[in-house]
């Protein structure tokens, strides 16, 4: 049997759950519209003319695409680094762990307040809420694919006579590789969830989770739903290509 | 006329600990030495620093009459406990490393590591990678990897201790069927005494810490050898009984 089969079956119940209950009343249909509803208002959602979404929902697709990339860019600049840095001096990264952890383990929502006010409630605060977000996961990845380098390898490249930049080529590189990609995996995962959860609290200028707040607030639930999930598709579409890629990749040999 | 390894006094000292005390050995271009001594003694130490791993406190290293400062031979490989394949690498590309880190052309490197994957029996597996295949297929690459580099000695700290009894003994047979065809000069180090005397044509025996070469026993049994042989039953015993008393001092050694 195709192994794609029974997730496919389940996932098409979902939706015709979805289509049937709210249609039969079975759901109130104030609160969940059926699918269908949901998919014919897309046409709409995306024209200028919306009634529901002032400007347009393109507006708040490009803005979010915008903080995010901006979020995840700066992210990675900083993460990546530092990361290195940190991973290869083995002194740095015992002093400033600690300190990693003990700020990557407060609950981020307890910095939203202050981030507001200090950027303010256009993009920017939400530019720092998807850094915020986004970085940790990435430099802990890669501290920790540093720490799983095992000595031995360092050994048999010496004992070839291996100079610092093989090793950093041959040994580093590769080591940390798989680590390296599951952090930027989940460091857009992190940037999605704080530009998105930041739009929702408070934004000036929009954005998807903006569009998905006022929605609620306004009861146009069918453009809610639209909005959450093009939200959803866009998200998942991106993670699903890192995992591809990192599948290509890596899973000839970490497969166990 | 030079020894393939010439040590002279070499005496390793960590703080307060003293491994190796006045380690005197030569070994012959093209011979077979094996080393045991009680678990502890210090044997990984001194092959460790025979491959320029380590520094000695003090002595002499001389590889082909050459004395050697903490510089890595190239003359010199070192096949490791664990088989220490780099997991990202298939087996081809494990072999080819020695020669990638000298700056070999592609096309050299695939030939000269296809001729030592089929001297270790590997044909056929080259794109496979580590976690492909069985314990003893890995040292196999190991191996295979330490002569592509194309030393002229190998050092071989207890390769095949992980694997089971019979993986044990043909892998053994295959190394010695290895050394007779390539003439490699090579120093093993065991603490299975079978092993030792089986494969050695000299059989070194270290004492209790601080180490130093109690007595080198000559195999001078022909080859192929039996295990069940009555010479080297004999000798077997003889070193057992050597061994028994160096560990009971080695005990004594460690109580404060």
């Amino acid at each position: 049997m195709n192994k794609y089969l029974p997730p496919l079956i389940f996932i098409a119940l979902f939706l015709f759950l979805w289509q049937l209950l709210p249609s039969f009343g079975v759901v109130n249909k104030q609160v969940i519209p059926p699918l269908l509803d949901v998919i014919n208002s897309f046409p709409e959602l995306f024209s200028y003319n919306n009634t529901y979404i002032p400007g347009g929902f393109n507006h708040h697709l490009y803005l979010t695409l915008f903080e995010v990339a901006v979020s995840y860019i700066i992210s990675i600049a900083v993460a990546l680094p530092l990361g290195f840095i940190l991973g290869y001096y083995t002194i740095l990264r015992d002093s400033f762990e600690p300190l990693i952890y003990i700020l990557y383990s407060i609950p981020s929502p307890l910095l939203y307040p202050a981030i507001y006010l200090i950027f303010g409630l256009g993009y920017p605060s939400k530019i720092a809420l998807g850094i915020l977000l986004g970085l940790f996961p990435l430099l802990i990845n890669v501290i920790a694919g540093f720490r799983n380098l095992e000595q031995i390898y360092f050994s048999v490249a010496l004992s070839y006579g291996a100079n610092e930049k093989q090793i950093f080529t041959k040994i580093i590189l590769p080591g940390i590789m798989p680590s390296l990609m599951s952090g930027l995996r989940l460091s857009l995962s992190g940037v999605f969830i704080g530009v998105i959860v930041g739009q929702i609290l408070a934004s000036s200028d929009g954005g998807l989770g903006w569009v998905i707040s006022f929605t609620a607030e306004n009861f146009a639930v069918t453009q809610m739903f639209a909005a959450i999930l093009i939200t959803m598709l866009l998200v998942y579409l991106l993670l699903q290509t890192f995992e591809i890629i990192e599948r290509k990749i890596f899973y000839r040999y970490l497969r166990r | 006329m030079s020894y393939a390894i010439e040590l002279v006094n070499i005496t390793k000292q960590y703080n307060s600990l003293q491994v190796l005390r006045n380690v005197s050995l030569k070994v012959e271009k093209g011979d077979f030495i094996t080393i045991i001594g009680p678990s502890g003694c210090g044997k990984t130490t001194l092959l460790n620093i025979i491959g320029g791993l380590i520094k000695p406190s003090s002595g002499e290293i001389k590889i082909f009459g050459e004395s050697m400062k903490s510089v890595m031979s190239d003359k010199i490989a070192i096949v490791f406990q664990d088989p220490a394949l780099f997991p990202w690498r298939n087996v081809i590309s494990n072999v080819e490393f020695p020669l990638e880190i000298k700056g070999l052309k592609k096309s050299e490197r695939r030939s000269i590591a296809k001729k030592y994957i089929e001297l270790v029996g590997l044909t056929g597996f080259e794109n496979y990678y580590p976690n492909q295949l069985s314990g003893g297929m890995q040292h196999r690459v190991s191996i295979a990897r330490a002569l592509a580099s194309g030393a002229e000695i190998l050092l071989m700290d207890e390769p095949f201790v992980a694997l089971d009894e019979q993986s044990r003994f043909a892998l053994g047979q295959e190394l010695l069927k290895i050394w007779e065809n390539t003439g490699k000069t090579i120093l093993f180090i065991t603490h299975n005494i079978s092993e030792a005397v089986i494969l050695g044509n000299k059989v070194v025996l270290m004492s209790a810490r601080p180490s130093t070469v109690k007595e080198i026993v000559n195999v001078n049994v022909p080859r192929p050898r039996d295990p069940e042989d009555a010479r080297i039953a004999e000798i077997r015993k003889y070193l057992w009984n050597n061994i028994k008393e160096e560990s009971q001092k080695q005990l004594v050694s460690v109580v404060p």
